[in-house]
């Protein structure tokens, strides 16, 4: 049964700063609470091209994009997600005072050998020095449409709520069998190795319920998410996916309708062997193609059209603005204030 | 404190800060009421022998789930996140951390703790057509709650036992650590005198109450001030040169202002977080976004086009796009005319200015000429320093820009010309073609570039550590301040010079001033601490250093000493060899963050006989310390913050109380102060001007608190409120209520505050056409100190290239990072997670291919002056060469060395100068930078030993 | 395949005084040993193999009682110890017992909603065992009421085979258990996952037949 509501977000990548005060809004709201939530970001913002979070997610599969979907696999919290380091404070610090050795501040386990993190690749990128390139993605559950890890979990312990189509896992039944984290290809669903059980992106339903916006969104500095319900068409986020067709979904080859959506990132231009300034923008235009997309059926050549057409639209309204005149998209993207944004 | 105590004592997990309530075990249930009930039911079916399973008690858990989407029966467990979100109470405040940013927070409260903060995004609308402050915040703010219960807070005094760095400390009561600092300074003073005792914190605007409280017992009994902004480098040498201010930059509202951007080594994105969005929205309004920066970084990701620059030729590409607006004549001639020294005229014969004293007898010596183009004579330019008339207003003058004149003058007949012609010519050295000799970028980009900025009004440029921490940061701030003033863009909204790297001046000074320093400024002994610190620390100029200069960089040292120009403490300091004594640090981390700290461990620390560390966390010179004493966190204390991102004031404001044995710094120095009236000493100070005073101990206390009036924190920061022209007739509890737009601006500012309307710099100049504070009274590039003439060659803006020579292959560049502000969070396990864990350095792959290196390798870079060990993180955002390291890792977090180790102090001559108009000491103003990126290195694969 | 094959009749034997939950407790030297086949299997969607499709296993079963306790004391074959489910990929060994809890007729996957089961689950990084009732393929829900969990263990892997005792008071403490009563029979049965990385868990398990218990 369809539900009556669907909540989206709109992420604006070319205002993302990459300062994760989403990440950390989230982090100290929802799963700083125990040791089983430290390697978990239920938010996380990963710099691309990068391996991203966890680790090469997008090669792994989901429910719906595989043929053998026992050929999932599980990701590692060590060399997938990333070990969340202690640290040996009272060692180094004596801050009780006492006697001991001085010594060194280190991150147990090390991260040596294949070591990973959830932002292991900070502004690493890709390219050759001048034309360099690189953008930050920040991503969430994409409380999908058609949620594969629902689909995914045999005790039908996760669930989409009908008010507003968040996707919960049922913290009382779930038994961490871990199918839904196989389910979702795009990783967002974590396994919490104390507690035993899967948890997850919750939207911030108890604020959304009060009708204020997710902690990731309310907090972002860059002012990025636009949050608003699909039904609703007076709604930023609305306009700027159905009006003004400039946010698209990621991977939407992966066949769950996401909810979360991204104005994907212009990019200065590059420059010739000889260092002269082209117009080309330097982010490969495939690549940003093979991210974002419409609809699952999209072939490659329309993705790349459909970013195109959107870049041209970002720059006709920036020029139009630049001279003098009044531009909606623009009114939307530079919001003043969160209730600009925000309409929950 | 109890409960306070227990708040920490309740944390054997240090993954639980936070544990409001239990969670899985304890299952938000239905009601008592709705269980018992169905319990009833259940025993009363199965009583009757019913088997209908449904009934029994878990079994009405049983129904199977048809339609997860949309159906799903099982909802009840959801209290367990709503109750998670819930909090008894909330409050104000912010953190007092050295990075502009100043960003009220609301810090929510569930059983005295405090367990999530959020910004409060509350500041008052400028106006409804400028983006607002709100949410104003970063990652590192959401998270300070890390800290406030983290196990890097000091619990309580500290007094070493073992070698200084050892880490061996006893636990002390507050009476005693303040009877034994106490103790100390008396003998200081009496045995070595009042300027051996050693005052340093890093800057008033983050905490106006906390620096004041140590300042003030500076300043009551005789103790030494350092001054911040110069030693980190963040003082634009440029601007005090130019215009005679410290610094004075835009809020970051009037970015919004601007058509055209060039954001030149201020690296926005990662090191003004809560700003960063006032340029994002700008390019999305239109404004093009030119990003000129070294190596491709977060904010050349969001730039119309990214400008690779070789690392410190800044100045080069500035003179190269000012040589193509003056050769295209693209520049604002009026605007020249009368707010720029452009058209002063200059005496051939020995490059002075033509003075009134040379042309008529008994005239100004600071009174200036132009030519009159209409009647060919010379006509005193009015507004300048000698000048009664304080305008710049020409009346029926027009002065001319060009050309070569004669001047009769009481000797004769002198050739004369104006600044512009000097300029002019000097500007045929920085065509397009040899300026991309220099900075390798190509000569068209540097045309066009020079054409937009001079064709779009209006432009700006903002500039920061990137270019500003270079040894000829002079020479580069005046380089691109002319840029700015040639198309006319300063004083003008959205347009200008506007350097962003630390924090100088700063809004409610008055108050502050009269707050810190009771007896006034002019009786405190101010120190340019990158003097002090490398006379003390015993650092010679390094060779490539000696041979910039005609002289001995000791030469120049003594001679601005002895002339005046300088102050250096301890008195006598380079004929007697007198030393500091004590050195009292708070809220600052001077060890770590110290260029040359090798050195100054090596040299300096074995002078002093006593070394306080007053912090919150345990820092690198609280470990180096004799004496720690833990200060409250921002959530447990009154305090006021400024910034000069914005126009509001921001107050902290104690949500928790200060946990464990923790003291506000303002109790703490009221403490010291009480310590020292205990020794009833007493003794007669004679100032360096050769003035007086008796400063009596016994009284202090009362001195200090104002009898009585100044006892709490609170009050402190009222004083200041109501002593300052910016915050007159706001309250503490007003604030606490809601941050409140400043009404006025004090002297440090060069614009009023306007309603509506974002604060910009040099406003007053432009539309009021007052006078600025240099020898000319108007934008300066030409300095006539006989230094700058006859030794340097530097009295127009020229390129001169890094210092560092040859020697090692690779630049070392240190720059400020999203992740920490200087050393706070270094340490911090949420943040460091979010990163690789350790210190990074970034290298091009073909750097590290050339020297066999993977990823993650750990590696040595290493110069002369010392090493360290870090991993490696290989990115093709570097360019070759070029070698970078996000900077303020603690000590303790490498194996070996601190992130300063490569460095050394250079100090460059011309900083020393003064007697000449704008060039004179006072704090923070003017003195020599502890500059850093002249530094290059080497960089190998670590070996473990074993 | 034995389908076919007659249930097994586990005899619980009275043993009067202090039984310790331990496989030393003399008080097992008195219980037959009864052998149960697993053989029936169930591959869950998007579970990777790890068991052969003709792949039986066999579990040795005790059963003991003093009147107020009863143990119950399982051993298997098992070439490695898996008791961490501590990291995404890892499961652990676990083994549960099933009775119908008001009919004897429950379907043997987890019952039914009008014939639900009582299950006991033991699990290699578990505490203590859990008291489940089911009512059909993923419905088994831990007991919501304190007072079931009142199962006790014993748990030790010792060179290939492991050794587990569950003990618990033969009396229901809440309409979520079974009481076992004096000379009554039961219907009984098993379930095993082999843990380990990508292993078994959930309804990708083996199982036994419905099998019977005599309380002695």
């Amino acid at each position: 049964m369809p539900v009556k509501k669907q909540i989206r977000m709109v992420a604006d990548l070319n205002k993302c700063l990459g300062c994760h005060t989403c990440t950390m809004a989230c982090k100290t709201m929802w799963t700083d609470r125990n040791k089983g939530q430290m390697h978990m970001y239920w938010n996380n913002v990963e710099t691309r091209p990068g391996k991203g979070y966890p680790q090469d997610w997008e090669l792994q599969g989901g429910w719906f994009n595989v043929t053998d979907k026992r050929s999932i696999p599980l990701p590692g919290i060590s060399e997938s997600y990333g070990a969340p380091w202690e640290y040996n404070y009272e060692e180094v610090m004596k801050s009780n005072g006492g006697d001991s050795r001085a010594s060194i501040l280190v991150p147990r386990p090390r991260p040596s050998g294949n070591a990973y993190a959830s932002n292991w690749d900070e502004d690493v990128g890709g390219g050759t020095f001048p034309n360099s390139y690189y953008f930050y993605l920040p991503r969430i559950c994409n409380h999908c449409t058609d949620p594969p890890c629902v689909d995914a979990c045999p005790r039908q312990a996760v669930y989409k709520r009908e008010e507003d189509g968040i996707v919960l896992v049922d913290q009382k039944r779930c038994r961490g069998y871990r199918y839904c984290v196989k389910g979702c290809p795009y990783k967002k669903i974590y396994y919490n190795p104390e507690e035993k059980i899967a948890q997850k992106c919750i939207f911030c339903y108890p604020r959304i319920e009060q009708h204020k916006g997710n902690f990731c969104a309310t907090q972002c500095v860059g002012r990025i998410h636009y949050v608003g319900f699909a039904e609703d068409p007076e709604s930023a986020a609305y306009k700027l996916v159905n009006k003004w067709k400039v946010a698209l979904r990621l991977h939407p080859e992966f066949k769950t309708e996401p909810n979360v959506f991204y104005i994907p990132p212009l990019s200065p231009p590059a420059y010739t062997a000889e260092g002269r300034l082209t117009e080309k923008m330097r982010i490969p235009i495939e690549l940003l193609a093979k991210l974002f997309g419409d609809t699952q059926d999209q072939t490659p050549d329309q993705r790349i059209a459909r970013i195109e057409e959107i870049f041209g639209i970002i720059q006709a309204e920036r020029n139009k603005v630049r001279s003098g005149g009044h531009s909606e998209l623009i009114d939307i993207l530079i919001p003043h204030s969160e209730r600009d944004r925000i309409q929950v | 404190m109890d409960l306070s105590n227990k708040a920490i004592a309740k944390e054997p997990d240090k993954d639980k800060p936070i544990e409001p309530e239990p969670k899985k075990n304890a299952p938000a249930a239905p009601s008592t009421e709705t269980l018992a009930a169905r319990h009833d039911i259940a025993r009363s079916l199965l009583e009757r022998g019913a088997r209908a399973a449904k009934h029994a008690l878990a079994l009405d858990l049983l129904e199977k789930v048809h339609e997860p989407v949309g159906e799903y029966p099982y909802r009840g467990w959801e209290t367990l996140y709503r109750e998670q979100w819930k909090y008894d109470s909330f409050g104000r405040t912010t953190h007092s951390i050295n990075c502009t940013g100043s960003c009220t927070w609301k810090v929510y409260v569930r059983n005295n703790i405090a367990f999530k903060e959020e910004q409060y995004a509350d500041y008052p609308d400028i106006n409804p057509a400028l983006p607002t402050y709100n949410p104003r915040g970063c990652q590192k703010g959401a998270n300070y709650k890390e800290y406030v219960y983290g196990p890097q807070r000091v619990k309580y005094p500290l007094i070493r036992t073992g070698k200084r760095g050892e880490g061996k400390w006893r636990r002390a009561s507050w009476d005693e650590a303040m009877s034994y600092i106490a103790d100390r300074i008396v003998s200081a003073i009496s045995d070595y005198g009042p300027d051996t005792v050693t005052f340093y914190s890093a800057n008033p605007a983050k905490f106006l109450v906390s620096y004041a409280a140590g300042a003030r017992l500076a300043n009551l009994i005789g103790g030494v001030v350092c001054s911040f902004y110069e030693w980190v480098s963040d003082l634009p040498p440029g601007e005090p040169m130019t215009w005679g201010v410290q610094t004075d930059s835009c809020e970051a509202a009037d970015w919004f202002n601007s058509k055209y951007i060039l954001i030149w080594g201020s690296n926005l994105l990662e090191t003004r977080i809560p700003d960063a969005h006032f340029v994002t929205a700008a390019r999305m309004h239109g404004t093009k976004i030119v990003a000129i920066f070294p190596e491709y970084n977060p904010v050349s990701i969001h730039a119309d086009i990214f400008i690779p620059v070789k690392p410190g030729t800044d100045g080069a590409l500035a003179l190269g796009m000012a040589n193509v607006i003056v050769n295209e004549k693209l520049y604002d001639e009026n605007y020249l005319k009368q707010f720029t020294d452009l058209p002063v005229l200059v005496r051939i014969d020995n490059g002075k200015f033509l003075r009134e004293s040379d042309v008529v007898s008994g005239g100004e010596t600071r009174n200036f000429y132009f030519r009159d183009e209409s009647t060919g004579k010379p006509q005193l330019a009015p507004g300048t320093i000698g000048c009664q008339d304080r305008t710049l207003e020409l009346g029926a003058i027009n002065p001319s820009l060009e050309g070569t004149f004669m001047a009769d003058t009481l000797t004769g007949k002198v050739e004369v010309t104006t600044v512009f012609s000097l300029l002019k010519k000097k500007l045929e050295d920085y065509d397009p073609a040899s300026v991309s000799g220099i900075t390798g970028v190509d000569a068209g980009l540097i045309t066009l570039i020079a054409r937009e900025f001079a064709s779009t009004k209006p432009a700006r440029i903002i500039a920061g550590a990137g270019v500003n921490h270079y040894y000829h940061n002079d020479l580069i701030n005046r380089s691109m301040i002319l840029l700015a003033a040639l198309t006319g863009n300063v004083g003008i909204p959205g347009g200008g010079f506007d350097h962003y790297v630390g924090q100088e001046k700063f809004w409610c000074e008055e108050g502050f001033f009269k707050l810190a320093y009771p007896l006034g400024n002019t009786k405190q002994r101010f120190q340019p601490t990158t003097l002090w610190t490398y006379v003390h620390s015993n650092i010679e100029g390094d060779q490539e250093g000696r041979d910039l200069w005609p002289r001995p960089i000791g030469e120049y040292i003594r001679e601005s000493v002895e002339k005046g120009w300088m102050p250096l403490y301890p008195g006598g300091t380079l004929d007697s060899g007198k030393t500091p004594r004590v050195l009292i640090v708070w809220g600052a981390n001077y060890l770590n963050q110290a260029k040359g700290a090798e050195h100054i461990l090596a040299n300096l620390w074995p002078k002093l006989d006593l070394i306080v560390d007053i912090d919150f966390r345990m820092n690198t010179t609280g470990l180096y310390s004799d004496v720690i004493l833990p200060s409250s966190s921002m959530f447990e204390k009154w305090d006021l913050s400024t910034t000069d991102l914005h126009s509001y004031i921001t107050p902290l404001t104690p949500i928790i109380p200060p946990q464990l044995d923790s003291r506000t710094d303002w109790q703490i120095f009221l403490h010291l102060a009480r310590a020292l009236s205990d020794t009833k000493f007493s003794y007669t100070d004679t100032l360096p001007d050769g003035s007086k005073i008796s400063r009596d101990f016994s009284t202090l206390e009362n001195d200090f608190t104002s009898n009585g009036t100044l006892a709490q924190d609170k009050s402190a920061g009222q004083f200041i409120l109501d002593n300052s022209v910016e915050t007159k007739g706001m309250t503490m509890d007003m604030l606490d209520h809601q941050p409140g737009r400043y009404a006025a601006t004090g002297e440090g500012w060069t614009s009023d505050i306007k309603k509506e309307e974002a604060y910009h710099a040099f406003q007053r100049m432009y539309e009021l056409k007052l006078p600025l504070n240099t020898l000319t009274g108007r934008q300066q590039f030409y300095i006539d100190h006989d230094w700058f003439l006859r030794e340097f060659h530097e009295e127009l803006p020229v390129y001169k290239p890094p210092v560092d020579g040859t020697k090692y292959p690779l630049r070392f560049l240190t720059p400020h990072g999203r992740w920490s502000i200087h050393s706070l969070w270094r340490d911090a396990k949420y943040q460091l997670r979010l990163q690789r864990g350790y210190p990074i350095v970034y290298l091009n792959p073909d750097d590290a291919a050339a020297r066999g290196l993977s990823d993650n390798d750990p590696v040595e870079i290493y110069n002369d002056n010392g090493t360290i060990i870090a991993n490696l993180c290989i990115s093709p955002r570097m360019p070759q060469g070029l070698a970078m390291m996000y900077q303020g890792w603690e000590r303790y977090n490498f194996k070996k060395g601190g992130f300063q180790s490569p460095t050394t102090i250079r100090i460059k001559p011309t900083q020393l100068a003064g007697n000449y108009g704008q060039l004179k000491f006072k704090v923070n103003y003017w003195g020599p930078t502890g500059n850093q990126k002249d530094t290059r290195v080497e960089i190998r694969k670590f070996m473990e030993a074993e | 395949m034995v389908d076919n094959d007659p249930p097994a009749e586990i005899m619980a034997v009275y043993n009067p005084g202090t039984i310790a939950p331990d496989p030393q407790d003399p008080a097992w030297y008195n219980a037959p040993e009864t052998i149960i086949i697993f053989s029936r299997r169930l591959n869950e969607a998007g579970a990777r193999t790890t068991f052969a499709p003709d792949e039986n296993r066999i579990v040795k079963v005790k059963a003991v009682h003093n009147g107020f306790l009863i143990f119950f004391l399982f051993r298997w074959d098992a070439i490695s110890e898996n008791k961490s489910a501590d990291d995404y990929p890892l499961f652990a060994d676990a083994f549960a017992m099933e009775i119908p809890l008001f009919t004897e007729d429950s379907p043997l996957w987890m019952g039914a909603m009008d014939k639900p089961v009582n299950i006991i689950f033991w699990r290699a990084d578990l505490p203590a065992p859990e008291n489940i009732v089911a009512g059909g393929m993923g419905t088994p829900q831990v007991s919501p009421d304190a007072a079931s969990r009142n199962i006790r263990h014993y748990q030790k892997w010792d060179n290939g085979t492991w050794t587990v005792i569950i003990t618990r008071p033969m009396e229901a403490v809440s309409e979520n258990q079974v009481s076992f009563v004096r000379g009554k029979r039961y219907r009984i049965a098993f379930a095993n996952w082999k843990g380990g990385t990508y292993a078994e868990r959930g309804g990708h398990k083996i199982v036994s037949e419905w099998q019977n218990i005599s309380i002695r």
